[in-house]
């Protein structure tokens, strides 16, 4: 009996099996990548596309609150101008600001139709920003 | 060298099995995302659509059914009776989202006029359907202010 002996070398791997785990290694990056792009690019189209939908939904409830003002403003045919402001929410960080004149003559002037933004504004005070001290150093320029 | 010719014959084999079952799964990968970008697109067309259909309509002139005629006017779609009962225009788009003819078409923009429920309000369904289902891609209500004579009706109530 004949025992071989181990030797200590790189494992018996031909180059043809390295170039199919090359391949293998190619193909699945390129799926995952595709993947996560397609996934992004839908979640982004869903985003701008409620958007879309949501601002129409809070247009169709603002006319329908401007039609109920004028029908009473009619009705009631008590002020000469009547000034209305409402506010319809759009999403969370958004909402429709909208301001109409009515007058009991059925007429009535929309003076603001306008996407707001409702969301807290916080401003960064960190950055270090010019305030125009240099300038005020220099020497005056004289002809 | 008979043992060492096997073994890389087997060696072969396993790569060749890992390979395609590889292939495999990341085919279906790529099918998938294929078929979900189209998709994405064309929602995406659809949305753009059915907002200018909807601002050609609330911008468009008149009232009721003469509001939609002069909204399909301006979008170049043609207006009248179509084999949805209550359509008012129907526009037909191909796959590459151009203006096709009535019967190749892929995708398909509607508007109809609904009941808004209030006097001196209208209202309008748009809608884009498309795909071998026609499947609803994207759909959006708009509403406009209506001349009514109020004082006569309210008169008379």
């Amino acid at each position: 009996m004949h025992k071989r002996k181990r030797t200590g070398g790189p494992a018996p791997v031909s180059g043809s099996s390295l170039l199919v785990i090359f391949a293998i290694l190619c193909l699945t990056t390129f799926a995952l990548l595709s993947l996560s792009t397609v996934q992004a690019h839908l979640r982004r189209m869903d985003s701008l596309n409620s958007a879309v939908a949501d601002y129409y939904a809070a247009d169709c409830q603002a006319e329908a609150r401007l039609a109920e003002a004028r029908r009473d403003c009619v009705l009631r045919s008590a002020p000469r101008v009547e000034h209305c402001v409402w506010t319809i929410p759009v999403s969370d960080s958004q909402a429709l600001a909208v301001e109409v004149e009515l007058r009991d003559t059925n007429d009535y002037t929309v003076t603001r139709w306008q996407l707001i933004s409702t969301a807290d504004w916080t401003p960064e005070d960190d950055l270090s920003v010019w305030d125009g001290e240099a300038l005020a150093a220099l020497p005056e320029f004289t002809d | 060298m008979r043992q060492k010719t096997s073994l890389s014959l087997m060696e072969l084999a396993v790569m060749v099995a890992v390979f395609a079952l590889a292939a495999a799964i990341c085919l279906r990968a790529f099918v998938w995302a294929d078929t979900h970008s189209r998709r994405s697109e064309a929602e995406s067309w659809a949305a753009n659509l059915c907002q200018s259909t909807a601002e050609a309509v609330k911008t468009a002139p008149g009232a009721g059914e003469d509001r939609l005629s002069a909204a399909a006017q301006a979008l170049g779609v043609p207006y009248g009776a179509f084999a949805q009962e209550g359509c008012a225009f129907e526009g037909h788009y191909d796959a590459d989202f151009q203006p096709c003819d009535t019967r190749d078409y892929s995708y398909c923009l509607r508007a109809r006029i609904v009941d808004s429920g209030l006097r001196g309000l209208g209202k309008a369904l748009v809608t884009v359907t498309g795909g071998a289902g026609e499947d609803t891609l994207f759909s959006l209500e708009v509403c406009w202010q209506e001349e009514i004579n109020w004082g006569e009706e309210d008169g008379d109530a």
